[in-house]
């Protein structure tokens, strides 16, 4: 138990040696996973040269994710969570091993072993999360989440770029062998973190997965904070998911830069994140958090509302970094509400459950969007984009459930 | 079918068919178990007073799908003491009932029955029953991680701090007890599924 209340502080997070190494893993892990998707979109092209074979490592990323996410959770709960990373990092540098031989054969084995990796990935990010509220006092856990987003969202952007430089400078076959390595030092860096608390569970055998898995789901179900932090989550995901899909349209038709340059749009918006990362650091002293996520409803529904309308590239720039300002303030608080809400033994399970809800938001939202914008038109589909986000905002006001959430 | 012995403090107990006992007890190896006792309801039943609520009991069980049969049962302590005083028994059922709905089947938790056989033997000490039901609220919040300590007061938070280690519970005045049910009540209500504030004696 803390002995002190004492105001989040980003010094006394980075004096967190486990924090550091776990922190260290996630980058390294994504930075791998970016990567290798690079790597093997690619070669799905160079093998069929058609648009279907380029989705079809897409759905072996997307399709685990959904199916699988949440009963990886349940493992998670029963196994050692620092065990858990590091075997998950250690299979699929392991697995990407093996792609290497079957990289040039035949899009089904790629399909088959991509699909084992992102089944293993599943068990990582719960195992993360639940870790990252062990090793991070409570009153700093707000700003470890915020410094775990960024670095999430920077190192995907950074390891498309990285990728296209190491596939042009040692080929495919080595960029591969680059991720592996990657995900063998982040499970290096994993055997470093020390968790002071670890569920050991010698009864599981008795117990069946679909039990546990409703368990989680009972918990979800009946606490209605960690109910309204999982809507929100998903409604800003779902929200930041489809205004990347649309980024593409909107840099070409609306300001004019070009499809190929809507990464600009992203990186402004990562930039955002940045920002937000050091007001959060700032605020969550003084304001609840349950204000911080209604400010920050209120700011990305209102820009996006602002962006439907303008065809200025500054405008659009600075809208695009309120974006990211707003989305660290919104899902770095609501992980945290997760994490200090929800009782250990059931952290995996919940992260797990959240990880699919995320997944999830990656996916339907973002075609129905598609649809919308190919009948109504791309800015009918982004204001109607940030009037949806003020029903997060607005239940805070009309429901006290909400506000705490 | 496989047996086994185990530590265990019965959770809650209810009548099954005509004679026998369905217990829901807190074992220290397997977390909440589920057993069925035969013949425990017959006047010449072998098992006496010790399947009551709160009994501390060394179990022999034999494992089955989903009910463990009971086949004999050891008194460790029985806390008759605890049952006897109206306000004790009220912590002491308080308690019982937060962890029968709080654990989940089957999975151990070493540090939650050690707080609890802690708390039992607290109440049968004498100490304030009000106040083990709060320093138990407090350790149940902080073990499973939701113990929100900023939200409390300064000095309630250094007296918590002070008493963790201490063997006797510290006598929390009513305000201290109001803010405590404040902070933790809700949270430990959402948990449970259930308004755990009507469960305590203030």
């Amino acid at each position: 138990m803390e002995k002190h209340v004492i105001p989040p502080r980003f010094s006394a997070v980075l004096r967190n040696r486990s924090f550091i190494f776990l922190w260290a893993a996630q980058m390294l892990s994504q930075l791998a996973d970016r990567i290798y998707i690079y790597v093997l979109v690619l070669a799905a092209y160079t093998l069929t040269h058609t648009n279907l074979g380029v989705s079809v490592p897409m759905l072996s990323f997307g399709i685990p994710s959904v199916l699988f996410a949440s009963f990886a959770g349940v493992y998670v709960d029963r196994w050692n969570k620092k065990y858990t990373m590091l075997v998950s990092c250690l299979l699929r540098a392991a697995l990407i091993f093996l792609m290497l031989i079957l990289l040039k054969s035949s899009l089904v084995w790629i399909f088959f072993v991509s699909f084992a990796i992102y089944t293993i990935a599943q068990f990582f990010a719960p195992a993360e999360a639940s870790s990252l509220a062990e090793i991070v006092e409570r009153e700093n856990l707000i700003l470890a989440n915020s410094l775990f987003m960024t670095t999430w969202m920077w190192s995907s952007v950074a390891a498309f770029g990285v990728g296209a430089l190491l596939v042009s400078a040692f080929g495919n076959d080595n960029t591969l062998i680059i991720s592996s390595v990657l995900y063998i030092i982040s499970s290096l860096s994993i055997l470093f973190v020390s968790l002071k608390y670890s569920v050991h569970n010698p009864e599981s055998s008795v117990r069946t997965v679909k039990k546990d898995l409703l368990a989680g789901f009972e918990f979800i179900r009946r606490s209605s904070i960690i109910r309204h932090a999982l809507f929100k989550m998903f409604m800003i995901t779902s929200a930041l998911a489809v205004v990347s899909m649309l980024a593409i349209q909107f840099a070409e038709q609306y300001i004019g830069i070009g499809a190929q340059n809507f990464g600009y749009l992203v990186i402004v918006a990562a930039a955002g994140m940045l920002f937000g990362m050091w007001m959060l650091g700032r605020l969550s002293h003084f304001f609840k958090k349950g204000h911080i996520i209604f400010a920050g409803f209120l700011m990305t529904g209102s820009c996006l509302m602002l962006l439907s309308q303008t065809k200025n590239l500054y405008l659009a720039f600075f809208y695009c970094f309120v974006l990211g300002v707003g989305n660290i303030l919104i899902n770095a608080t609501l992980q945290t509400t997760v994490a200090h809400n929800t009782p250990r033994s059931l952290r995996g399970r919940v992260f797990g459950i959240q990880n699919m809800l995320i997944n999830f938001a990656f996916t339907v939202p973002v075609v129905l969007f598609g649809v919308i914008a190919d009948y109504f038109g791309l800015d009918t589909s982004i204001l109607l984009l940030g009037i949806i986000l003020f029903i997060p905002a607005a239940m805070v006001l009309v429901d006290p459930q909400s506000r705490i959430a | 079918m496989p047996s086994y012995k185990t530590e265990a403090i019965n959770l809650r107990s209810a009548r099954f068919s005509e004679a026998d006992k369905i217990l829901s007890v807190f074992t220290k190896e397997r977390g909440k178990v589920s057993v069925i006792a035969k013949s425990a309801c017959k006047p010449s039943s072998k098992y006496g007073g010790r399947l009551e609520v709160l009994g501390y009991n060394n179990l022999f069980l034999a494992a089955g799908k989903n009910l463990d049969i009971l086949s004999q049962a050891e008194t460790i302590e029985s806390f008759h003491s605890v049952r006897e005083k109206e306000r004790s028994l009220g912590t002491g059922l308080y308690m019982a009932r937060v962890l029968y709905y709080f654990l989940e089947e089957r999975v151990p938790h070493a540090a939650l029955f050690g707080l609890f056989l802690g708390c039992l033997k607290a109440l049968k000490r004498g100490d304030d029953p009000d106040s083990v039901a709060r320093m138990f609220d407090v350790r149940l919040a902080d073990i499973e991680g939701f113990l929100p300590i900023e939200r409390f007061s300064s000095e309630l938070r250094s007296r918590i701090n002070s008493v963790q280690t201490g063997p006797d519970t510290p006598r929390f005045s009513r305000e201290e007890m109001e803010n405590i049910d404040l902070v933790l009540v809700p949270g430990i209500s959402e948990h449970v599924g259930k308004d755990v504030s009507l469960w305590k004696n203030m």
